[in-house]
């Protein structure tokens, strides 16, 4: 079953083009990562499942959570659901944190604030749950300001606040960028560990194909907006079948490559206010062909969806909506 | 030999640490440094936050002066240079930061920028200067059109272009680059990555390159320092420290850098516990507090940095290193 459903997913600031005609399902307890490179629409698509995009975003198609079109709830609809059934955990957690308030305050207040329950249960709550994000030494710690951690040990309080009402869907947008590696590791950890104990839904923001790789079951590439390839994370690493993901993959410095030898696609991405016509890869593109120009549908391939013209199943699902679309 | 451009002794540098009111700490950033960047190499310099790594960049660039220990470029104390002496070492030691806004003046059209360092250090005749700018634009993969530009009219790869052509024009001996392409994206990462390798190369430069990220120096590096807490702990050739770390820091740093390939595994968090305040680092080794395999020893003695006949350099008791090998 799918927790979380896009179907047709556009959002439009202004002029620019964040995200387009974006569909995707993530079922129940997978972990779905979100790749690309910034500017992608990762963010933004983020946002709109959590209803907090700028008032200017003009959001088109359905965003379906357990079954509800989030896109058609009013404002106060949606802020219930915000750290309750869905929650988010951001790259920076000192600025998630409030500076005011102890970590254990701040987790029993997102519990009361949306569940009928006493203090002492929500202080009790809390603290079990700062214990099993790994705080040492916890019922000391709960009384200390956020300052008094480390960025890991704050990261940590994040996600016990995020999972405070156990949610049914966790979006977790670049939870390890901001920390040392050996600290990463350590948080990337705690997230297989909680997800083989509460079996949560996850969506992943991420760039960093390693982190992708270690933690994620499947993962959707986007490029300028558009979602280019969606696959298990091992088909995707063993074959990438879109030429953008190819490239990514292919440009990770290692020494298989000389140095200065790295395979880099030219040119750069596009802007997003003039995005180029069909596949916004297509100027960057080393299989570019005439038909790019039109969208290309997100056809299965073994294992993969793959929205590009130079694989034969993409051409023969294009000629299929042609005729469909041609009847309609 | 004079096969070193810079070498440093004992390099160390406190700061004073603000704590309450009136109180101050002393937090030595960087911890009796020895090290030799040799002409025309590539030396990565990894570490974690707090190792100290920029602060050992910008003594390099004499940005800072050490609070103790010297740094001699080409054979000269560079805390003894006289005034000419600063003025010819600003123009042969250049940075290049993360971001490139550090060395791009938001106001100034990129070309003014380039073109900046060739009238400080007076470089050519002013037809000469305008020939260069337009040559330097080239060598960094940018057009006049970029050049007239304003930084914030430049997307954020184009921007480090510009920094990189600015850091190189004056014709620089050493190149100091601190997490130059940590702010970039895996295409303008890898072609950045490329630009930088073939100016090395085309220019003869010599490059400390700093970072965090064990892939790229894995990619660039002909030797790699490893830092922590101050301190270099293990120092080689790139291949061999990250085939075979004999550091358990580094096969620790090694180990947490998740691969990009789920057929590796999830590889374990390799350490427990966090990087320790450097205001107040613990006795003996300073990584015995999460070593994997400390005895005793390490929680009281600090070891030397030994070499081995390979000229690895590691700083750990219980490493074996063959003092006989070829």
């Amino acid at each position: 079953m799918s927790v979380l459903r896009l179907d047709h997913v556009s959002v439009l600031y202004g002029r620019v083009s964040a995200v387009s005609d974006v569909s995707l399902a993530v079922d129940e307890g997978e972990i779905f990562a979100l790749v690309g490179e910034s500017g992608c629409g990762k963010t933004t698509l983020a946002m709109s499942i959590m209803g907090l995009l700028p008032r200017a975003a003009a959001v088109a198609g359905t965003i379906e959570f357990l079954g509800r079109d989030l896109t058609a709830l009013g404002e106060e609809e949606r802020a219930a659901l915000r750290g309750d059934r869905i929650s988010m955990v951001f790259q920076d957690p000192a600025s998630a944190l409030d500076p005011a308030f102890s970590v254990g305050e701040q987790i029993a207040e997102t519990i009361r604030a949306h569940k009928r329950v006493g203090l002492r249960e929500a202080k009790a709550r809390a603290l079990r749950l700062l214990e099993e994000v790994g705080i040492p030494d916890a019922p000391r710690r709960y009384r200390d300001p956020p300052h008094r951690f480390s960025g890991g040990m704050q990261q940590r309080v994040v996600i016990a606040t995020a999972l405070a009402n156990e949610p049914a869907l966790l979006i977790a947008d670049e939870p390890t960028a901001a920390l040392d590696v050996t600290i990463q590791a350590q948080i990337l950890d705690l997230m297989r560990e909680l997800r083989r104990r509460h079996r949560t839904t996850i969506l992943l923001i991420a760039h960093d194909f390693g982190v992708v790789a270690q933690l994620c079951d499947r993962a959707g590439v986007l490029y300028a907006g558009q979602l280019v390839e969606v696959a298990p994370v091992g088909a995707l690493f063993a074959e990438s079948r879109h030429p953008y993901t190819a490239a990514l993959l292919g440009a990770l410095p290692s020494a298989e490559h000389a140095r200065g030898a790295l395979p880099a696609a030219p040119g750069q991405v596009p802007d997003l206010v003039s995005p180029p016509p069909g596949c916004r890869f297509q100027p960057r593109c080393p299989l570019r062909r005439a038909e790019c120009d039109l969208v290309p549908p997100l056809a299965p391939v073994g294992d993969h969806l793959t929205a590009c013209w130079a694989t034969p199943e993409t051409q023969a699902l294009g000629r299929e909506l042609a005729i469909a679309g041609g009847g309609a | 030999m004079s096969c070193e451009l810079v070498s440093t002794e004992g390099l160390t540098r406190d700061f004073a640490v603000g704590r309450g009111l009136g109180a101050t700490r002393t937090l030595r950033a960087v911890d009796g440094v020895d090290l030799e960047v040799r002409k025309g190499e590539i030396l990565g310099v990894v570490g974690e936050s707090g190792s100290g790594k920029s602060t050992l960049g910008r003594l390099l660039l004499r940005l800072l002066e050490p609070t103790s220990g010297r740094i001699l470029f080409d054979g000269a104390d560079l805390s003894r240079l006289d005034r000419r002496g600063v003025h010819a070492f600003r123009r042969r030691a250049q940075p290049i930061y993360q971001d490139p806004y550090s060395s791009l003046d938001p106001r100034w059209r990129v070309a003014r920028t380039i073109r900046e360092p060739l009238d400080a250090f007076g470089l050519g005749t002013a037809a000469e200067r305008e020939t260069r700018v337009a040559e330097l634009l080239e060598a960094v993969g940018l057009s006049e059109r970029h050049g007239a530009a304003r930084p914030h009219q430049l997307s954020g790869g184009q921007r480090q272009r510009a920094a990189i052509a600015a850091a190189i024009a004056p014709r620089p001996d050493l190149v100091v680059a601190d997490e130059p392409v940590s702010a970039l994206d895996v295409l303008v990462q890898a072609q950045i990555l490329n630009l930088i390798a073939s100016l090395q190369r085309e220019f003869g430069l010599t490059i400390v390159f700093i970072t965090h990220n064990l892939s790229v120096v894995e990619h660039l590096a002909d030797r790699v320092a490893v830092m922590y807490l101050g301190r270099i702990v293990e120092l080689g050739r790139t291949a061999e420290v990250l085939r075979d770390p004999q550091h358990p820091y580094t096969r620790a740093l090694i180990d947490s850098v998740p691969h990009p390939d789920p057929a590796r595994g999830p590889d374990l968090s390799a350490l427990r516990g966090e990087i320790p305040s450097p205001i107040d680092p613990p006795a003996g080794c300073r990584f015995h507090t999460r070593c994997p395999i400390a005895v005793d020893l390490c929680t009281t003695v600090d070891p030397p940095l030994r070499a081995d006949a390979s000229g690895r350099v590691v700083a750990c008791h219980l490493a074996q290193l063959d003092q006989h090998a070829a």
